[in-house]
């Protein structure tokens, strides 16, 4: 089964849902659950290791999935002939695999279910590893929650509901209707939708990062489509490295709104932003003390 | 009979009233404005509220092509392309649904410099629109109700002097 729209007017005040509507009604309620996979994260980000053990290439933020479901990363690769180029996936205590000897641009699923306790996110990497000092190639991925409804009521507080109130005469739990009215809000609090990623390759120097800087600079613009129809919050969420020495720090700007950070790790910051459409942002890097400063991911992600 | 996606932001109401079904004639009153706003909200998670655009950062200089792999969100035939671009710039795009794609361009003489960027986009659903319409791309032939894997393949012609930085996808979630 998959999510089926009813026909538009079906519960319109005054139009009596038939038991088709209703029936349908109830049965999406579980099959929103299933279907509703926004990306979290993505891009384009080519990152290259020749190391026989595992190195991490991406990072990525997941926020909420309180119900611990599977992170589905789509991952396109491809190793130097002959050699075998394995990846990984790992997300709170859940990890997955997929290896080639293909040249070609390989394509994998990999899935993996957390197991941990959900904060206010947690950390997805993607690790590649490759035979005799061969070149593995990474050339992009995206990211995104997939949900299978369960029994009872799952920690997100979301719960599924038997297709079973359209029976003559039947008398209708107010908890499932409580269920199917809460549903879809629940759902999306637990599976933020991604609006933006800047991506880079962790292993990359200054010789080939994307977003570094010796001094201070502008290091990517980006575009930001904060469409909805009224103000809301969104996560900023921002990756600081350094090649060992020195202070990294950014200044995030989404069109007027902006945040600062400093230091290497992970940075979270939710910025309350109006209804402004399409917006530009930009981020400036600054190292200080020496060295050089990466930026190697940047998340916008929507929170309900 | 057609049914328009829905934007509204998601929020909680309570049910305030409940009544009970009768075979012959449906739910009633108050209990089918809540099957309404239940409808509603379901709808908006599997539509525009729930599958907004998402950006990706690429850098194509003149010549360069870029193939990368997105998620076609379900009830979604069309998508319309945004570029963050530099200079002058002509860019092809196709997906693997849609071989003859569609292209856009941008003169200016702007340095090649990212301070400078700004965003060129399709143009929407054009009918019966050849590349050079720069409408929108297709990413499935029919509508269904599931997400799906589509490649984007992006090349920045070589007679371009400016950049490519960033794309994106913006599903077009058409009255269905």
């Amino acid at each position: 089964m998959t999510y089926a729209p009813n026909e538009p007017g079906s519960f319109n005040p005054g139009v009596k849902g038939n038991a088709t509507a209703v029936g349908r009604a109830m049965t999406n309620h579980n099959e929103v659950y299933d279907a509703y996979s926004p990306l979290v994260a993505g891009g384009a980000a080519p990152a290259y290791t020749t190391s026989a053990t595992y190195v991490t290439v991406y990072r990525v933020r997941i926020p909420a999935n309180y119900d611990n479901q599977p992170l589905q990363m789509f991952v396109a690769y491809q190793s130097d002939a002959g050699e075998t180029t394995t990846i990984r996936l790992s997300y709170d205590g859940g990890t997955d695999t997929a290896t080639t000897t293909s040249s070609s641009t390989t394509t994998a699923v990999l899935s993996a279910t957390p197991s941990g306790t959900a904060g206010a996110t947690r950390e997805a990497t993607l690790e590649v590893k490759i035979t005799n000092g061969a070149q593995a190639t990474v050339l992009g991925c995206y990211c995104y929650v997939q949900g299978t409804a369960g029994t009872g009521v799952l920690d997100s507080g979301w719960a599924p509901t038997n297709a079973e109130f359209y029976t003559a005469d039947a008398p209708v739990p107010s908890e499932r209707a409580q269920r199917m009215v809460e549903g879809p809000v629940q759902i999306a609090q637990d599976r933020r939708a991604g609006l933006v990623t800047l991506l880079d390759d962790v292993q990359a120097t200054s010789a080939r990062a994307r977003y570094y800087t010796t001094s201070s600079e502008l290091v990517a613009r980006f575009a930001c489509p904060l469409s909805s129809q009224q103000s809301r919050r969104y996560y900023v969420m921002a990756y600081l490295d350094n090649d060992g020495t020195g202070t990294p720090s950014a200044d995030i700007n989404v069109g007027p709104w902006s945040v600062s950070h400093s230091g290497t790790g992970w940075h979270v910051d939710r910025i309350y932003a109006g209804a402004a459409g399409l917006t530009l942002g930009q981020v400036t890097l600054t190292q200080t003390g020496g060295g050089a400063g990466f930026l190697r991911t940047l998340q916008i992600v929507r929170a309900p | 009979m057609s049914k328009a996606p829905q934007s509204l932001p998601l929020d909680v109401s309570t049910p305030s009233a409940l009544a009970g079904y009768d075979g012959s004639l449906g739910y009633q009153g108050a209990y089918t404005s809540i099957l309404h706003d239940i409808d509603d909200a379901q709808h908006a998670l599997m539509t525009e509220w729930g599958w907004p655009p998402h950006y990706v950062d690429c850098r194509l200089t003149p010549g360069d092509t870029v193939v990368m792999a997105f998620l076609a969100p379900p009830g979604v035939t069309e998508c319309n392309l945004h570029f963050l671009v530099t200079a002058s710039v002509e860019i092809a795009a196709t997906t693997s649904a849609d071989a003859t794609g569609t292209q856009v361009s941008r003169v200016s003489d702007d340095a090649d410099s990212q301070e400078a960027a700004v965003v060129i986009s399709t143009a929407g659903i054009v009918d019966g629109g050849a590349a050079t319409t720069g409408r929108a791309v297709t990413v499935r032939s029919s509508v269904t109700w599931t997400a799906a894997n589509v490649t984007l393949t992006v090349t920045l012609d070589s007679g371009s002097t400016g950049s490519v930085y960033g794309v994106m996808v913006e599903p077009i979630h058409e009255v269905r």
